[in-house]
């Protein structure tokens, strides 16, 4: 109650209407006469220069503020177009999804040229025709050395063969046998395995010899040379091949695809046992090491 | 101490320099930091001034802040050509019209202002978009004008009306506060 007698209602005062607008509009006319005055030489080109160069003065300013506005934009989007955003995140993820998978087509693709020109190489030096695999699995069972290739008897692997590798700069050499064979897979037998025995050529100081190899990983080692013709160019820094007897011999046998001069390894160790002589050999390729071997096809020889 | 009248001047002369500045300032907020919605860019130099106008219409009774209201419609138009690719003079034009137009509406009808706000902004967005549209259609290109108002002018009003009015509520409130 004391408010409203304390404080009478405003009421707008009496003014002169005439009045009151005369200089709003006298201040209009001259503002617009000036403002098409502008207008009209601005059109006529006048202002050309006068133009640019304020537009140059002030890009500098608003080239920042347009960045501010562009990263409040971002920022607004993000809180109000969450739907919008999840929508295009999804089709974001969908197409880094399909990069992902094109680049790892380029790079399998960059592999697969490095694989044939290595292949290629092999096969100007060695009279060998070669298909090469990817090794798709490694048996996690202790028991047997064996591994499974992505090729199979449609790629016309067949059981028997030799399986070659190459491990960092070392030539490429036998690292096992096409023990099994499936349509599209096939199971090597390693050369390490136990189970494994090839006859193999030793080359010493010029002169060679025939001898038995061995797998020798479920007992502790790798490969052991043994019943060799003549035992005494079984000595360390001797190289091993393959002798491909059961092919010279015509034998009918899995065995007889393996060709002769296939690069197993060198003899590291040499020892007698009484009247009986061995060796170990360290295999030029580890095979738990590669990824990517070739299967001997066929050979010229 | 200086002449008082010289001095006076001096005042008067920084104050209006500040008033360019600001006004050039709102015109780079509008042209860079103010998103257009689904195309239309949000005229806030043209809000801010007729929001300014009404308060201080409704707080005075008077319309005698229109010819500072004109003089800073000016400088902004003329700061909003330099930014915009139109003509020098086409946005002063048409923000002095917008201005003049809701001081003579204030001035006629005599009302309660807030009841006023409402049709006064839209009366001078209409304006201020239909005279832009008419130097662009004289200058430049002819525009198919039904189309024309169908697709920009009318949403653009639409547009420019809520924000409009919160603007001018929040220069009311903070005039009264």
């Amino acid at each position: 109650m004391r408010d409203f007698i304390d404080r009478p209602p405003r009421l707008r005062p009496e003014t002169n209407t005439a009045a009151s607008l005369r200089r709003p509009l006298l201040h209009a006319g001259m503002l617009g006469g000036i403002a098409l005055v502008l207008l009209l030489a601005d059109l006529q080109g006048m202002l050309g220069s006068l133009r640019s160069t304020l537009t140059y003065l002030t890009a500098p300013t608003t080239a920042r503020l347009s960045a501010l506005q562009n990263d409040l934009h971002d920022r607004w989007r993000g809180v109000f177009e969450w739907q919008a955003l999840q929508a295009e995140n999804t089709a974001l993820r969908q197409q880094i999804s399909q990069l992902q998978a094109e680049l790892i087509a380029r790079e399998q693709a960059l592999v697969e040229n490095s694989q044939l020109r290595k292949q290629l190489a092999i096969e100007e030096q060695r009279p060998w025709h070669l298909i090469g695999a990817e090794v798709t699995i490694r048996t996690p069972d202790a028991a047997r050395r064996v591994m499974t290739i992505a090729r199979g008897s449609h790629d016309g692997v067949a059981p028997g063969m030799a399986v070659i590798g190459q491990t960092g700069t070392g030539p490429v050499a036998l690292i096992g046998v096409i023990e099994a064979v499936s349509q599209r897979t096939a199971t090597v037998l390693l050369t390490t395995d136990f189970d494994s025995r090839l006859s193999v050529r030793v080359v010493y100081a010029g002169d060679t010899t025939l001898a038995l190899m061995q797998g020798q990983w479920q007992s502790g080692s790798r490969l052991r040379l043994e019943q060799a013709e003549r035992s005494s160019l079984l000595q360390p820094a001797a190289i091993v091949t393959s002798a491909g007897l059961t092919g010279k011999l015509a034998f009918n046998l899995p065995l007889a695809s393996i060709p002769a001069g296939v690069p197993i390894g060198v003899i590291e160790t040499a020892a007698d046992d009484g009247n009986y002589r061995f060796a170990d050999v360290r295999p030029y390729a580890d095979p738990d090491q590669v990824r990517y071997v070739w299967v001997i096809l066929s050979s010229d020889e | 101490m200086g002449d008082p009248q010289q001095r006076r001047i001096e005042v008067r002369i920084v104050t209006e320099l500040a008033r360019i500045a600001a006004m050039i300032l709102l015109a780079l907020a509008q042209v860079t930091l103010i998103p257009a919605i689904n195309g239309l860019p949000l005229p806030l130099m043209l809000l801010v001034l007729v929001s300014w106008l009404l308060v201080t219409i409704e707080m005075t009774g008077t319309i005698t802040q229109t010819t500072l209201a004109l003089r800073l419609a000016f400088y902004g138009g003329l700061a909003l050509d330099l930014c915009a690719a139109m003509p020098m003079g086409s946005h002063a034009l048409a923000l002095m019209l917008a201005v003049l137009l809701v001081s003579l509406l204030c001035n006629w009808l005599r009302g309660e202002i807030l009841l006023l706000a409402l049709p006064a902004l839209a009366g001078a967005a209409v304006s201020y978009e239909l005279l832009l549209a008419l130097l662009y259609h004289l200058t430049a290109t002819p525009l198919v004008w039904q189309s024309y108002i169908g697709a920009v002018l009318l949403p653009a009003t639409l547009l420019a009306l809520p924000v409009a009015m919160l603007l001018y509520l929040l220069v009311r409130w903070s005039y009264r506060s």
